[in-house]
C-alpha cells in the first residue's frame, strides 16, 4: 500500500475516532440527568454578541453571583480552608512582604461549583442590598435594587469542590442546585483597612448553553422584537423560562424553553 | 519507474535540488569554456547535455520540478497564491457554517461537521494524485485542518462539552498525517504549533493548574521546544528532507521565546522561592548563552536555519539589555546610536564566522 493511501486511511480514522469518542461522551453525560433546574430569562439572558447577520447560532449566558460572607472576611469568594481542599498552596501568612508575589503567581485549578436557584443565598442577598440601599438612600440605589427583584438573577455560588459526588451529597435537592464545572482563581488584595484579604473566585467553564433550533421561536421573537423596537418585549418581567439539565458529566443542556405568561 | 531512472530522487525536493545542479553545472561549464579554462570534446558535451536533458524530462514528469529560473519564480508565486487561497478557503468554510448553523437541527448540524473534514481528506488525496506539484493538494488540506477545528470546537460549542487541552492533540494529529502523506510543510507547522500547544498544556497540568492556564507559564513550553529539536536528529527524515528544518526552526522559537519572555518576566516562572530579578537575570544569561550555542551549533552543522534563528534571538536579548540598562537615563539619539553600533558589530562578527566557514570549505575540512 503506498504512503498515500496509508495516509488517507489514518486521516479519515482519526476524523471518525475523534468525532466518535466525542459524540459517546455526549450520549454519556445525557444517559443519566444530575440535576434539572427551572430557569427564568433573569438567570439566563441571551447572548448579545451573537446577534449578528454572520453568525445564525444562539446562546443563552448562565449568570450567578457570589453571595457575601462566604470568605472568612466576608468577600465574596471561596474561603480559605475550601481553597486549600481545591489543591491551592494557602500555607504564606497574609502578612507576609512575600504574600502579594506567592499568591499572584498561583495558577488557577479546575473545580467543580454548586449553583443554588432562588434559595437562602438569594433571599439573604436581597435583604443585604435593601440595607444598603436604605443607607444610601439614593433613587439609584432604590432603582438598581427594584431591577434587581424583577429581572437580575437569583442563582448563586454556594460552594466548590474537586469531587462532584461529594458536593451532590451536601446539596441533595437536583431542583434547585446544579453543580458545573468551573475554574477558580486566587484574588489578594489589601483592602480599605489595610487589612490583606485573599479568596478564590470561579468562573464556569461552559457558561453559554446552546439553543437547539427546536426550542428557538420563543427567543426568535424576543430577538427580532427587539431588533424592531430596540426594546426588550417584557422589560419589567422575565419573557421566557427554561429547563436546563446536567449529565453524568456535569455539563448542561437545555430541555424546555417557554413564554411566561405575561 | 526506478530512483535511478530519477537521478537518485526519491522526493520532489530531491528532484529540484537535482534540476537546480544541473542548471549550475550547465551555466559553469559555459563560463569555463568561455574563459578557455575547459574545452570538453563536442560528442563528450552532447553525451552529457543528452543524459542531462533525459533525467530533467524524467524528474519533470514524475515530480513536475522547476528546469529553468521562470519557472522557479513562476511556481513561487503559485505557492504564495496556494497559501493565501488556503486561508480565504478556511475563512469561508467556517464562516459559511457559522452563518447557517443556527437553521439546522442538530443532527443535520453534526452531520456537517463531521462530513466536512472527512470529504476534504478524500479531496486532498484526490489533488495529490491529479496534480505532482502540490498546490492543490496543500490548499485542501489546510481547508480539511480547518474544517476539524471547526468540527471539534462545535461540537464543543453546540453540546456545551467541558474544554480540553486533547482537541490539539487530533488537531496535530490530522495534521502531520496529512503532512506526512503528501509532502506538504504548511501543513506540517500547523501540526506542529497544534502538538506544541497540546504539550504545552499537559506540562502545565503536571505542574498542577489548569490546562488552559499554560500560557502563564511560560516554562510549559520548553520540553515541547526540546522535543522538536531534537526530533529531525532522532528520526531521519530521508524522505522529507524539507521538513527537518521546519521541526528545528519551530523548536528553536518554541526554546528561544520564553526564554525571552521569562527574561523580562521573572512573575511568570514556576521557581517561586526565587526572586523575580534573580529569575530574570538566570533567564537573560541563559537567552544569551543558549542563542550563541545556536549559532555555533548551526555553523558546525551548516543549518542556516539555525544560525538566523540563533542570530536574531542574541541581538534581541542584546537590545532588550541594553534598553533596561540605558533608556531611562540615556539621551534617545544617543541610545539609538548604540544599537545601531552593536547591530554593526554583530554583522562583523558573523562576517567573521562566514569567513573561517569559507575558508575551511576551500581547505576541504567538514
Amino acid at each position: 500500500m503506498s504512503g498515500r493511501r496509508l495516509g488517507l486511511i489514518a486521516a479519515l480514522a482519526l476524523v471518525v475516532l475523534a468525532n466518535a469518542v466525542v459524540l459517546t461522551g455526549v450520549a454519556r453525560n445525557r444517559s443519566g440527568t444530575d440535576a434539572r433546574v427551572e430557569l427564568t430569562e433573569r438567570e439566563c439572558p441571551l447572548v448579545k454578541s451573537l446577534k449578528d447577520d454572520d453568525d445564525s447560532g444562539m446562546a443563552l449566558e448562565l449568570t450567578a453571583h457570589w453571595p457575601n460572607g462566604l470568605s472568612e472576611d466576608g468577600s465574596p469568594g471561596i474561603d480559605r480552608e475550601t481553597l486549600r481542599a481545591l489543591g491551592f498552596d494557602v500555607s504564606m501568612p497574609l502578612n507576609s512582604p512575600r504574600a502579594d508575589g506567592f499568591y499572584r503567581r498561583a495558577l488557577p485549578r479546575d473545580a467543580f461549583v454548586v449553583l443554588e436557584m432562588e434559595g437562602p443565598a438569594w433571599r439573604r442577598w436581597l435583604v443585604e442590598q435593601q440595607q444598603h440601599a436604605d443607607l444610601a438612600a439614593t433613587q439609584s440605589q432604590a432603582l438598581d435594587l427594584d431591577w434587581e427583584r424583577r429581572m437580575g438573577t437569583r442563582l448563586f455560588y454556594v460552594a466548590a469542590g474537586r469531587d462532584p459526588e461529594a458536593l451532590r451529597q451536601r446539596y441533595p435537592d437536583r431542583a434547585h442546585y446544579l453543580i458545573l464545572p468551573a475554574k477558580v482563581r486566587l484574588l489578594f488584595f489589601v483592602g480599605e483597612s489595610k487589612k490583606p484579604i485573599l479568596y478564590g473566585t470561579a468562573e464556569l467553564l461552559s457558561d453559554r448553553v446552546h439553543v437547539p433550533l427546536a426550542l428557538r421561536p420563543i427567543l426568535d421573537q424576543t430577538r427580532r422584537q427587539e431588533a424592531v423596537t430596540g426594546q426588550h418585549p417584557a422589560p419589567k418581567v422575565p419573557y421566557y423560562r427554561l429547563t436546563l439539565a446536567t449529565g453524568k458529566r456535569h455539563e448542561p443542556w437545555l430541555e424546555k424553553v417557554e413564554r411566561v405568561a405575561p | 519507474m526506478t530512483a535511478i531512472d530519477a537521478g537518485g530522487a526519491g522526493s520532489r525536493v530531491e528532484a529540484q535540488q537535482r534540476a537546480d545542479r544541473i542548471a549550475a553545472f550547465r551555466v559553469e561549464l559555459a563560463e569555463l569554456e568561455r574563459v578557455g579554462v575547459l574545452a570538453l570534446p563536442a560528442e563528450e558535451r552532447a553525451r552529457v547535455a543528452a543524459h542531462q536533458d533525459g533525467l530533467l524530462r524524467t524528474l519533470a514528469e514524475r515530480f513536475d520540478v522547476d528546469v529553468s529560473e521562470g519557472e522557479k519564480q513562476l511556481s513561487l508565486g503559485m505557492r504564495v497564491a496556494s497559501f493565501l487561497g488556503a486561508l480565504a478557503f478556511a475563512a469561508s468554510a467556517v464562516l459559511f457554517f457559522r452563518r447557517f448553523w443556527g437553521l439546522l437541527a442538530t443532527p443535520a448540524q453534526v452531520a456537517i461537521l463531521v462530513g466536512a473534514p472527512l470529504a476534504g481528506c478524500l479531496g486532498t488525496h484526490f489533488a495529490a494524485r491529479r496534480e505532482k506539484t502540490g498546490y492543490f493538494a496543500a490548499l485542501l488540506a489546510l481547508v480539511t485542518f480547518a474544517c476539524f477545528v471547526l468540527d471539534l470546537s462545535m461540537l464543543g460549542v453546540i453540546f456545551s462539552i467541558t474544554p480540553s487541552e486533547n482537541a490539539f492533540l487530533v488537531w496535530g494529529a490530522l495534521a502531520v498525517i496529512l503532512a506526512y502523506a503528501y509532502g506538504l510543510r504548511l501543513l506540517l507547522a500547523a501540526g506542529i504549533v497544534a502538538l506544541t500547544a497540546w504539550l504545552s498544556a499537559k506540562t502545565g497540568t503536571w505542574g498542577g493548574g489548569y490546562w488552559l492556564s499554560f500560557g502563564e507559564r511560560p516554562e510549559n513550553f520548553l520540553p515541547a521546544g526540546l522535543l522538536l529539536f531534537a526530533l529531525p536528529f532522532l528520526v531521519p527524515h530521508r524522505r522529507h528532507a524539507d521538513f527537518a528544518p521546519i521541526y528545528r526552526i519551530f523548536g528553536l522559537l518554541t526554546l528561544l521565546l520564553p526564554v525571552l519572555v521569562l527574561a523580562n518576566w521573572g512573575e511568570g516562572s514556576y521557581l517561586t522561592s526565587l526572586t523575580k530579578k534573580t529569575i530574570e537575570s538566570s533567564y537573560q544569561v541563559v537567552g544569551f548563552a543558549a542563542s550563541a550555542a545556536v549559532i555555533a551549533f548551526g555553523i558546525r552543522r551548516r543549518f542556516k536555519d539555525a544560525v538566523n534563528v540563533g542570530s536574531t534571538f542574541f541581538v534581541i536579548f542584546l537590545w532588550t539589555k541594553l534598553y533596561d540598562w540605558w533608556w531611562d537615563w540615556m539621551p534617545k539619539y544617543l541610545f539609538f546610536l548604540i544599537i545601531g553600533t552593536t547591530a554593526a558589530g554583530a554583522l562583523w562578527g558573523l562576517k567573521r564566522l562566514r569567513s573561517l566557514t569559507a575558508a575551511q570549505v576551500t581547505e576541504g575540512r567538514p
